[in-house]
């Protein structure tokens, strides 16, 4: 799918899975001031320009923070590990998961995560996760 | 700009009142308000109510508890910091001279909503994969512990001062102290941070009165100056952010430094937005009250302690009085009122002369918080 196909969609489309089952995140870049969006939006927030184009990051990312989420909402089953990553410049909240099951402890930051297509709380639409690059997580510092 | 003066300070609830609606409870802030001060109610010729679950027109339904009606009403809603959002309004009417006497009042019923944490906002992206605002402090929380290698004991001292602070607070809603066994004891939440760490969801309303200097000396409480009064909004982007650094905290504290003509040197007492105990931390440094990566070891030493050399949260904070979301901000600012004017009773501190008010918040993705606000109180 080319990203011309992709901006004629009705509803954004957040990310493709690719050949190697990696997920790349679709964002929006000012061709004014360079600010990455994602999701990616059609006037940039930081300028106002609305010259913004298509790009694909990931789907290799950094962990910048984690954590196990204990109490959450109702339609989320816990605990479960979130974590803010570091993807090509852009910094994205996604929930960490292994073999679809949530990590069972926060990610130290620094930790190198792979993004890849799993699905969170009660919703059947696929959505982008971090996988870990061991089983499990544990790896809090 | 004028001098505006603050002239009174009053609070309703600040416990579990399920049943009493936002209105109803900023009602009740506002008749306390009117007895305190002595102002006939017909002299308050603006109002500026804050609420985020209150519904449509609050302002309006809770002034017609105390008689007014007619006059500008406005009801404004900046998340967490919709309260101090409000006296800034305030402060802009009298001191633009359109306004000789202005209320500002917030109040919420979050009992109302149910329990457990608070709704954000069902359209964001980050909401959707399961953010919930215990988990963005808890992360912030994570970093500041890296970053600057703490032992991660330093949230339940925190938790530990505040609440030893507001046991001496009648108006907090936890009035009993604890310990650091008891917080470690306490629910996890979102790792690192336990139930003890993080504020209770709290019913209340403040209100506040904020005159020119004419109205001030006609009122039968004493006046405090409004020094500094500044509102902020969190700035939207997506590349990486230093979540250890409230960049909106610095912006904003640095235009109420600027308008006060102080510097972080000349506060002597401050009521900071302790949502989360790390958030006590975050914000003492980014309000250069700490160095950076510092702010921890003061507290370890005592120095933020009601007798410390600069006492944070000497009310108990948010982790003892409870937020009730928009009334926060007014009542940080009517505890540095009665600490100001000498009347804090069982929490007085030996004679501060300047007060600093720091209120922040708004779980939305993109930004550190939706808006900040400041304000710099002068015996
Ligand atoms: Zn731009």
């Amino acid at each position: 799918m080319s990203d011309q196909a992709m901006t004629r969609r009705a509803e954004p489309e957040l990310f493709v899975v690719g050949d190697d089952g990696g997920v790349h995140l679709v964002v929006s870049r000012c061709a004014r001031c360079a600010s990455p969006w994602f999701p990616a939006r059609a006037v940039c927030g930081s300028c106002g320009s609305a010259e913004v184009t298509a790009e694909r990051v990931g789907p290799e990312g950094t962990v910048y923070a984690s954590t196990m989420v204990r109490i959450g909402p109702p339609a989320f089953e816990t605990p479960y590990c979130l974590a803010y990553l570091d993807v090509d410049g852009l910094r994205v909240l996604a929930p960490v998961q292994a073999e679809g099951r949530s990590a069972s402890g926060s990610l130290a930051p620094g930790t190198p995560v792979r993004l890849v297509a799993g699905a969170v709380g009660d919703s059947a639409v696929p959505t982008y996760v971090a996988r870990p690059p061991i089983d499990g997580g544990d790896h809090d510092a | 700009m004028r001098e505006v003066w603050m002239s009174g300070a009053a609070y309703g609830g600040f416990r579990k009142r399920p049943g009493d609606g936002a209105a109803e409870l900023a009602g009740e802030a506002l008749r306390a308000l009117v007895q305190s001060t002595g102002v006939e109610p017909d002299r308050i010729d603006a109002a500026y109510g804050a609420t985020t679950f209150g519904g449509s027109l609050m302002t309006q339904r809770a002034l017609q508890g105390i008689g007014v009606s007619g006059p500008p009403i406005f009801t404004v809603e900046n998340a967490c910091a919709g309260g101090g959002s409000a006296v800034h309004l305030a402060w802009v009417a009298v001191a633009s001279g359109m306004s000789e006497c202005a209320v500002a009042v917030g109040a919420e019923n979050l009992s109302d909503l149910g329990g457990g944490t608070l709704p954000l906002s069902s359209r964001d992206v980050e909401v959707g994969v399961g953010m919930v605002m215990p988990a963005a402090y808890a992360m912030r929380a994570q970093r500041y512990l890296t970053d600057f290698d703490v032992p991660a004991d330093v949230l339940d001292l925190v938790t530990v001062k505040n609440r030893r602070n507001g046991a001496l607070n009648p108006r907090a809603h936890f009035r009993q102290e604890v310990d650091i066994e008891d917080v470690q004891a306490s629910r996890a939440v979102a790792d690192p941070l336990r139930l003890l760490h993080c504020c209770p969801n709290t019913d209340g309303a403040a209100a506040a009165l904020f005159c020119s200097a004419e109205v001030a000396r006609s009122l039968v409480g004493p006046s405090i100056r409004v020094a500094g009064s500044a509102v902020r909004s969190g700035e939207f982007h997506n590349r990486h952010r230093d979540m250890t650094w409230p960049d909106i905290t610095a912006r904003t504290s640095a235009a109420a430094y600027e308008m006060a003509g102080l510097t972080p040197a000349d506060i002597d007492v401050v009521e900071l937005h302790d949502a989360f105990s790390i958030s006590e931390l975050l914000h003492t440094e980014a309000l250069g009250l700490a160095e950076r990566g510092r702010a921890h070891v003061r507290l370890r030493e005592g120095e933020f302690a009601r007798d410390g050399a600069l006492p944070v949260n000497p009310s108990g904070g948010l982790l003892s009085r409870g937020h009730p979301v928009a009334a926060t901000g007014i009542a940080q600012i009517n505890e540095l009122y009665w600490q100001l004017t000498g009347t804090a009773g069982d929490l007085q501190l030996p004679g501060p002369s300047v007060g600093l008010a720091h209120v922040t918040g708004g779980g939305i993705y993109g930004v550190d918080n939706g808006a900040c606000s400041i304000h710099i109180l002068c015996a």
